[in-house]
């Protein structure tokens, strides 16, 4: 798969995966008890959401994509691409969820997405070269890389 | 005349966000300190690599705080909309360079300074539209 083949597959399958979260959340109610018991019910609901675990396989496959697009590109590309999932995301929640998305919110999400581009593109940008041979295990892979960046290049914050 | 009450809607949802964001910055600290204190994988054998990892004092803290930013980002859905939610945890992004600046005494570059300041400007626009457009259920069974 092509370069931009992978940005797309990481983006959209993450944006899925929120959609489908959202809707799998939005139609049972707003949770509302996070006492003691009340956190072990929401969580056992959580997880026992039929969308939710939809969502939870997109981030899984948006997760590995993200692994194998870092492997064919560099990350000062490859990780301020992904910050495309906040614009998918903002027209995934007005046109798949019929969220009214004000305009404020849509300057918002550009500001957000600008400033995530930035500070993860200068801090990419001055990364050491990522060691990946011989990792077996693609989380590890991916800690293990993230260990060797700089903290704030934030591949996986806010994602 | 007294003072308007919060909606404790709102409070709930800035209460989560607070949460997320605080979870996902420390999260990553953690594991980016708890990785630092690893070897290199190719050099040691599997079993060794994964006692480190399960020993390691800040690699399962780490995971349990990335648990509890994921945990209150699906929670902040059953009441926030996801074009609320999404970019108001963005600011995780502007948390996560300033630990970098101040405790892991990383070097800044004045560009990334200036996307923190776009991302709090995005997260004020964001922040001033409301929770949730449209109407939903309001409690849950659970």
């Amino acid at each position: 798969m092509t370069r931009w083949g992978l940005i797309l597959l990481t983006v959209f399958c993450s944006s899925g995966g929120d959609i489908l979260c959202a809707r799998g959340m939005s139609g049972g109610g707003e949770l509302s008890d996070f006492g003691p018991s009340g956190i072990v019910r929401a969580i056992r609901y959580i997880v026992t959401r039929r969308l939710v675990i939809l969502g939870g396989l997109c981030y899984a496959i948006s997760f590995f994509s993200l692994l194998t697009l870092l492997s064919v590109a560099p990350l000062s590309i490859a990780v301020p691409a992904t910050a495309l999932g906040f614009v998918v995301d903002t027209i995934g929640a007005r046109f798949v969820l019929r969220e009214h998305v004000p305009w404020k919110r849509w300057a918002g999400v550009l500001c957000v997405t600008a400033g995530v581009i930035l500070t993860v593109k200068t801090g990419a940008a001055a990364k050491m070269p990522i060691e990946r041979p011989g990792l077996s295990s693609p989380r590890a892979a991916t800690v293990s890389s993230m260990s060797r960046i700089r903290l704030g290049d934030g591949a996986s914050a806010g994602r | 005349m007294s003072a308007a009450r919060p909606n404790p809607r709102v409070s709930k949802t800035i209460l989560f966000i607070g949460i997320a964001v605080i979870a996902n910055s420390f999260g990553n600290l953690m594991l980016a300190l708890g990785m630092d204190r690893m070897p290199a994988f190719q050099h040691v054998e599997l079993a060794h690599y994964l006692v480190g990892l399960l020993t390691n004092p800040f690699l399962i803290p780490g995971a349990a705080m990335s648990a509890v930013y994921t945990l209150a980002q699906i929670s902040l859905f059953s009441w926030a909309d996801l074009s609320f939610v999404i970019p108001c945890t963005a600011s995780s992004y502007a948390l996560t360079t300033m630990l970098g600046e101040f405790v892991l005494g990383e070097h800044v570059h004045w560009a990334r300074w200036l996307g923190v300041v776009l991302i709090t400007c995005g997260v004020v626009l964001v922040a001033e539209t409301p929770v949730t457009t449209k109407p939903r259920p309001r409690e849950n069974p659970a």
